[in-house]
C-alpha cells in the first residue's frame, strides 16, 4: 500500500467533518452512538420520563399490590356492599361487596397483559405482512393491501359480538381477537417504509452480492423500520388497553368472575346516581393514566428518532 | 461605496451541545454590476455567508457580530419587517436544488408573480404579466403556456430558469446564487450561467456566485473570495487569482481538479485530510494540518489578511507561494497551448519535482504509474489506437442490449402511459484490466446500462455477456454465484451503506452471503479496511460517523470483498468535494493495479472520466453515439454531441473560459418516452439536416476502435477495415484539428 494509507485520513472520522451537515458529527465514540443519541433525547423529554414512571407504578400496583394488600375477590360479601372509602376498605366496595382497591389491582393485570400481548402480536404480524407486501410489490402488494383495506372495514363491535356468541370469552381469545384487528396499522406503516427503503442503494448492493430476499427483509428492511415499529408498538399498547376497556364496558368480554377496569366501570355506572363515585372514577383514572402514559412515551420516542434523522 | 459591504461578519449556529462557528469574521464588498465568486470546500461557510446576508439562518443560527451594510442599511441588526421588505425585492436568491426550491402545488406563474404582488402594489393581472415577461427574459420556451404549469412538468434546467425568474421578478439590486448549476448537466449549466451573466448586465445587479467549481469561477466572476473553515484565505480579481495565487489552499484546490489534459499516468494531487471541525476552538492557521508548507508559526499564530500588490488582492498565510515569475510563464503557456489549463498541472508537477508539495507517496505513485503505459489498453499520448497493440480479452459485452421501462399510472389498475426507452440497441465491449468510461447527460441511460451490467436490471432484448456467459440466460442460483464477480460502487455515499449496520458488518456482508465462516471474515475485513485507507477502529463504527469520502471508501471495500474482476462505479465521486474526489480517484487507480480490476466508470463529469478511463462511450438518449479510446474521443470528437459536451466543461482558466464565444448547445434532452425519429440528437444538433430525421445513423469507424454514429460527423470517417493503423491522412487531420476551445473552425473538416 503506498497512496491513501499514507494520508492522515486513516485516523478516522475524528479529524473533522465534511459533508453537508456533519459539523455536529458525533465525537468518535465507542459503541452505538445512534442508540445513545436516541436515549439522550428521550431522557431529556420530561413527559416521557413521567410516562415511563407511571407505567412502572401501575404495573407494580397491579402485580405486586395484591401481595401487600390482601383482599377476597372471589366470593361476594353481601354484608358490605356499596361501602364508601374507609379504614378497612381504602377505596370502598362495590355492589357485590368486593374491595375496590383490590379489584383495581386484579382488573389491571388483565388490562396490562392484554395491552402488551396485543401490541406484540400486532407488531410482529404487522412487520412481516407489511415488509413482505412492500418488498415484493407488484401483484403481491396489491393483493395483500386490499386484504388490509377489507379488514379495516369490518366493524370491531360486530366482530366481538359475533365472537362472544360463538366462543366462551377468555383472556387468550381476547388477545387473539384484538391482535387480529390491531396489526393493520403497523402493517400499513411498515409497508410504506419498506417501499421507500427497498430502493436504497444498500439494498441493491445485497442483490449484487447474490443475497436473497430473506436477507434483505430481515437484515436490512426491518431493522431500518425499527424506529416506526417501536413507536407504533407503544401506541398499540395504549390502544389495546382502551379497546379492551370499551368492550368490557359494553359487556362483551371476560365473564364477571374475571374483573377488568372496563367491567368495573360498567358495574359501577348504575350506582353513580346514588353518589357511589368510588365504584367508577378510580378505574376510569387508571385507564386514562395508562393510555396517556403510553402515548407520552410514544410521542417522545417519535421525537427522538426524528432527532437522530436530523443529526445524521 | 459599494452596494454590499460586509464587515467582520460572524455567524454561529447553536446545536444541542455545541456551537458551530460557520462564518468567523469575514469582510468583503460587492458593487453593482460585479460578480463576486465564493469558492471553497463543502462546509467552509459559503452557504452560511449567503444566508447571513438574507438573514435566513437555520434554527439555532444567529449573527454574532459584524455589519452587513446594504444600500445604506445595516442588515445585521435589521428587524424582521425590514428584512421581509428586502428579501425578494432588493436581494434575490437562487438555491442549488431546483427540485425543492419551488412549491410543487402552485403554478409557475403564481410563484413568480407572488414576490411582485408582495413588494409592488400591483393587480393580479399585472403581476401575472410581469411573470410572463420574466419567463421570456430567462429564455423559457413558450412562456405563456408555462405560466400555468406546475414545477413537476418542467425539467431541471427549466425549473432553474423559473427560479431565476422568480428571484429577479422585482429587479433586485443584488442576486445571491448558491450553487445554481451544481444539480444540472454541463450543457445546461453553461446555458444557465450565461443567462445569469446576461441578466446581471441587463439589470446592473451585483451578484454573489457561490460554487465549488473553479471552472465556473474562472468564467463567470470578476472577483473571487476563497473561503476555508469560515474565514477568507484569499481574495483577488479573478484573473489575478488564477495567475498570481499566493495561498497554498487556493493552489491545492486548483491542483486537485483533474484537467482534460491531465497526464493520466500521474496521481492526482489531493489535499490530505479533512477541513477542521468548526465547533472546536481553532488556533493558528486553520489549514495548517493539511498544508505542506506549515511550520511552527502556522500552528501557533493565525495569519491575517495582507495585501499582495495592488487591486485588492489579499491573502492570509505566513509562507505565501511566490510564484509570480513562473505564474507568468504558465499563463503564457496556457494561452499558447490549446489545452485549457496547463497551469494547475504545471504547478502540481513543479511542486512534486521540487518536493515542496509533493509528498513522498506522490512521487512514488508517479514512478509506479509509469508502468501502466505498458498495459495493452492504455494509449500513448497523441491518440495512438490501443487496438493496434496487444488486446486483452473481453470481460463484459453488451450485444444489442435494449432496456425499456413501462411507465404506468400508480395504483390498482395500472394504466399504461408509455414506454421509456432508457437504453436502445447498445453494443459494446469492455476488456479485462481496462477502465471503461460511460458519459452523457443525466437521463441518457448510462446508469441503466451500468445496472444491466451487474444484473440489477433485466434487458428487454439483447444480451449482456460476462466472461462470455449470457448472465440473463443463467438459472437463478447460477446467477447468484456469477454475479459475485460483478460488483457496483454507488454514487450516494449516504444511501449506499445500511445506517443500522456497523462498518465491519457492512464489509463482511458479501462474505456472509457467500457463506464464509465468521472467523475468516474478520481478517479479510481488516485487510480491506487497510487497503482503502481506513483504520481498524472503523470496524465497530456506524456509517453516519464518517464523511462522504470515507463512506465511498467503505463502499469500495465492500465491492472488493468478493474479489470481483469487474466493478461498476456509478458516479463514484460526484457527491464528493474536489479535494476528496482526487483521493478516491487515486485510490481506485491504485486498487485497480493491486487487484487487477476492470472498471466501468459512469459519470457526467468528463474530466473525471478522461483522467481515469482508457476507453469511453458517449451516450445520448439511450443510444451509443460515440465510442473509442479516450484520448482519441477527447482529442478528435467525431459526434457533434461529444464535441458540445467537451466544449461545455468549465475550464479553470479565466482567459480560456471567458473567451468562449457561444454556448455549446441549446435546449435540453427530450423525454425518453418519445425520442425524436432518426438521429435522437437532431433536435439540438447544429448540423442536423433532413436526412437526420428520417434515417438512424449507424456507428462508423474513425480509425482504430474509434466509432461514432452521425451522418455528418466532425471528422473524416475511415471506411476501410479498421484495426490497422490509421494512415497519414488521419494524423494530418488531427494536427489540423488542434483548435482552441469553442473555436468554430474545429468543426470544419467533415465528410459532407
Ligand atoms: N442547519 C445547520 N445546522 C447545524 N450546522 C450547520 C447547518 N447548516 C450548516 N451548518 C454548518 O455550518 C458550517 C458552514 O456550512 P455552509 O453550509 O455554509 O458550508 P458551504 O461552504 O456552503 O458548504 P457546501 O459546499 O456543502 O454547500 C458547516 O460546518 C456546516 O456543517
Ligand atoms: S499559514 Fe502556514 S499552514 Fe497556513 S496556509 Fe500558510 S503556510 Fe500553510
Ligand atoms: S446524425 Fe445529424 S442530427 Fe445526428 S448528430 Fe449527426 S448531424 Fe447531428
Ligand atoms: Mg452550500
Amino acid at each position: 500500500m503506498t497512496g491513501p494509507a499514507a494520508l492522515p485520513l486513516s485516523g478516522g472520522p475524528g479529524t473533522g467533518s465534511v459533508g453537508t451537515t456533519s459539523t455536529d458529527a458525533d465525537q468518535p465514540g465507542v459503541g452505538n452512538s445512534a442508540v445513545r443519541l436516541i436515549l439522550r433525547t428521550f431522557v431529556e423529554n420530561k413527559l416521557a420520563i413521567i410516562g415511563a414512571a407511571v407505567i412502572v407504578l401501575i404495573t407494580a400496583f397491579c402485580f405486586i399490590g395484591p401481595q401487600v394488600y390482601h383482599t377476597d375477590q372471589v366470593d361476594p360479601n353481601l354484608l358490605s356492599t356499596n361501602l364508601g372509602p374507609r379504614g378497612s376498605y381504602l377505596l370502598g366496595t362495590d355492589n357485590n361487596g368486593f374491595d375496590i382497591l383490590g379489584r383495581l389491582m386484579i382488573g389491571g393485570q388483565s388490562s396490562i397483559e392484554v395491552g402488551f400481548a396485543v401490541a406484540a402480536i400486532a407488531t410482529v404480524v404487522g412487520i412481516l405482512y407489511g415488509a413482505i407486501s412492500g418488498f415484493f410489490g407488484k401483484a403481491v402488494d396489491v393483493v395483500l393491501m386490499r386484504v388490509v383495506d377489507v379488514a379495516f372495514s369490518i366493524p370491531l363491535v360486530f366482530l366481538f359480538i359475533f365472537a362472544s356468541r360463538i366462543f366462551q370469552p377468555t383472556l387468550g381469545l381476547l388477545i387473539v381477537l384484538l391482535g387480529l384487528v390491531s396489526w393493520l396499522v403497523p402493517a400499513r406503516l411498515v409497508r410504506g417504509e419498506t417501499l421507500a427503503l427497498k430502493v436504497r442503494e444498500y439494498v441493491q448492493a445485497v442483490r449484487t452480492m447474490g443475497g436473497g430476499s430473506a436477507r434483505i427483509i430481515f437484515r436490512h428492511l426491518i431493522p431500518n423500520t425499527m424506529g416506526t415499529i417501536v413507536v407504533t408498538a407503544t401506541f398499540q399498547v395504549a390502544n389495546a388497553v382502551l379497546i379492551l376497556a370499551t368492550l368490557q364496558y359494553l359487556g362483551f368480554g371476560l365473564p364477571p368472575s374475571e374483573p377488568t377496569w372496563g367491567s368495573m366501570i360498567a358495574n359501577g355506572i348504575t350506582y353513580l346516581q346514588d353518589g357511589y363515585w368510588w365504584e367508577v372514577y378510580p378505574a376510569l383514572v387508571l385507564i386514562v393514566l395508562t393510555v396517556v402514559a403510553f402515548n407520552f412515551i410514544g410521542d417522545a420516542l417519535q421525537d427522538s428518532f426524528q432527532v437522530r434523522l436530523r443529526q445524521r | 461605496m459599494s452596494l454590499l459591504e460586509v464587515t467582520d461578519l460572524k455567524t454561529r449556529i447553536r446545536l444541542r451541545s455545541k456551537t458551530v462557528r460557520a462564518v468567523d469574521g469575514i469582510s468583503f464588498g460587492v458593487s453593482s454590476g460585479e460578480t463576486l465568486g465564493l469558492v471553497g470546500e463543502s462546509g467552509c461557510g459559503k452557504t452560511m455567508t449567503g444566508m447571513s446576508i438574507m438573514r435566513l439562518l437555520p434554527s439555532g443560527g444567529e449573527i454574532a457580530g459584524g455589519r452587513i451594510d446594504f444600500d445604506g442599511r445595516d442588515l445585521a441588526g435589521a428587524d424582521l419587517k425590514t428584512m421581509q421588505s428586502v428579501r425578494g425585492d432588493q436581494i434575490g436568491m437562487v438555491f442549488q436544488d431546483p427540485m425543492t426550491s419551488l412549491n410543487p402545488t402552485m403554478t409557475i406563474g403564481k410563484q413568480i408573480a407572488s414576490p411582485v404582488r408582495l413588494h409592488r402594489k400591483v393587480s393580479k393581472q399585472e403581476a401575472m404579466d410581469r411573470a410572463g415577461a420574466m419567463l421570456t427574459l430567462v429564455g423559457m420556451p413558450r412562456p405563456d403556456q408555462r405560466l400555468g404549469d406546475y414545477p413537476h412538468q418542467l425539467s431541471g434546467g427549466l425549473r432553474q430558469r423559473a427560479i431565476i425568474a422568480m428571484a429577479l421578478a422585482c429587479q433586485p439590486k443584488l442576486l445571491i446564487a448558491d450553487e445554481p448549476t451544481t444539480a444540472l448537466d454541463v450543457t445546461v449549466q453553461a446555458q444557465i450561467l450565461s443567462l445569469l451573466d446576461d441578466l446581471k448586465g441587463k439589470f446592473g445587479m451585483g451578484m454573489i456566485l457561490i460554487t465549488h467549481d473553479m471552472g465556473v469561477i474562472a468564467g463567470h466572476t470578476d472577483r473571487v473570495m476563497v473561503m476555508y473553515a469560515g474565514r477568507i484565505v484569499e481574495t483577488a480579481r479573478t484573473e489575478a487569482l488564477f495567475s498570481h495565487m499566493r495561498h497554498p489552499y487556493t493552489e491545492a484546490l486548483l491542483a486537485s481538479i483533474p484537467h482534460l489534459d491531465q497526464d493520466k499516468t500521474q496521481r492526482l494531487y489531493s489535499i490530505p485530510g479533512l477541513p477542521p471541525d468548526l465547533t472546536s476552538e481553532l488556533v493558528g492557521c486553520r489549514f495548517a494540518p493539511r498544508c505542506a508548507h506549515a511550520t511552527d508559526i502556522c500552528r501557533e499564530k493565525e495569519p491575517q489578511l495582507v495585501a499582495a500588490g495592488s487591486d485588492g488582492h489579499l491573502f492570509a498565510c505566513h509562507h505565501p507561494i511566490d510564484n509570480s515569475a513562473d505564474a507568468l510563464a504558465n499563463a503564457a503557456q496556457a494561452t499558447r497551448s490549446r489545452s485549457a489549463s496547463a497551469r494547475g498541472v504545471a504547478v502540481a508537477a513543479g511542486r512534486a519535482g521540487t518536493a515542496v508539495l509533493g509528498t513522498a507517496s506522490a512521487v512514488r505513485g508517479r514512478a509506479r504509474d509509469q508502468r501502466r503505459t505498458g498495459d495493452g489498453t492504455a494509449t500513448a499520448p497523441g491518440g495512438n489506437v490501443a487496438g493496434a497493440g496487444v488486446e486483452s480479452e473481453a470481460i463484459l459485452e453488451f450485444v444489442r442490449t435494449t432496456k425499456e421501462f413501462l411507465v404506468t399510472t400508480r395504483g390498482f389498475l395500472q394504466r399504461r402511459l408509455g414506454v421509456n426507452h432508457a437504453v436502445t440497441d447498445v453494443s459494446l465491449t469492455v476488456r479485462r484490466g481496462e477502465t471503461f468510461g460511460l458519459v452523457g447527460e443525466s437521463g441518457c441511460g448510462k446508469t441503466t446500462l451500468g445496472r444491466l451490467a451487474v444484473a440489477l436490471e433485466t434487458p428487454t432484448s439483447g444480451q449482456v455477456l460476462f466472461e462470455s456467459t449470457d448472465i440473463f440466460a443463467l438459472p437463478r442460483d447460477r446467477l447468484r454465484t456469477v454475479r459475485r464477480g460483478l460488483q457496483i460502487m454507488f454514487q450516494d455515499p449516504y444511501s449506499s451503506l445500511d445506517p443500522r449496520m456497523q462498518v465491519g458488518e457492512i464489509i463482511a456482508e458479501p462474505l456472509a452471503v457467500r457463506g464464509d465462516p465468521p472467523g475468516q471474515r474478520a481478517a479479510l475485513v481488516q485487510r480491506l479496511l487497510g487497503e482503502v485507507g481506513l483504520g481498524q477502529g472503523a470496524m465497530s463504527r456506524y456509517p453516519h460517523e464518517f464523511s462522504g469520502g470515507q463512506r465511498q471508501r467503505i463502499g469500495l471495500a465492500r465491492a472488493l470483498a468478493l474479489n470481483p474482476p469487474l466493478i461498476v462505479a456509478d458516479e463514484p465521486v460526484s457527491a464528493l468535494d474536489v479535494s476528496i474526489r482526487s483521493q478516491i480517484l487515486n485510490l481506485m487507480k491504485e486498487l485497480q493495479e493491486t487487484h487487477g480490476l476492470t472498471y466501468v466508470v459512469i459519470s457526467h463529469d468528463l474530466s473525471v472520466v478522461r483522467y481515469i478511463a482508457d476507453h469511453i462511450a458517449v451516450m445520448y438518449l439511450g443510444k451509443l453515439v460515440e465510442i473509442g479510446p479516450a484520448d482519441d474521443v477527447y482529442s478528435r470528437p467525431a459526434h457533434p454531441y461529444t464535441r458540445a459536451l467537451l466544449d461545455a466543461i468549465p475550464v479553470p482558466n479565466p482567459q480560456v473560459e471567458k473567451s468562449k464565444r457561444s454556448i455549446a448547445m441549446q435546449g435540453e434532452m427530450p423525454s425518453a418516452m418519445s425520442p425524436p425519429s432518426g438521429c435522437r440528437f437532431r433536435t439540438r444538433c447544429p448540423r442536423a439536416e433532413e436526412r437526420c430525421a428520417s434515417e438512424v445513423p449507424e456507428l462508423v469507424g474513425f480509425g482504430g476502435e474509434h466509432r461514432a454514429a452521425c451522418h455528418f460527423p466532425l471528422e473524416v470517417p475511415v471506411t476501410i477495415a479498421t484495426g490497422a493503423r490509421p494512415g497519414a491522412r488521419d494524423l494530418g487531420a488531427r494536427d489540423l484539428g488542434g483548435r482552441e476551445w469553442g473555436d468554430e473552425n474545429g468543426r470544419l473538416e467533415t465528410g459532407h
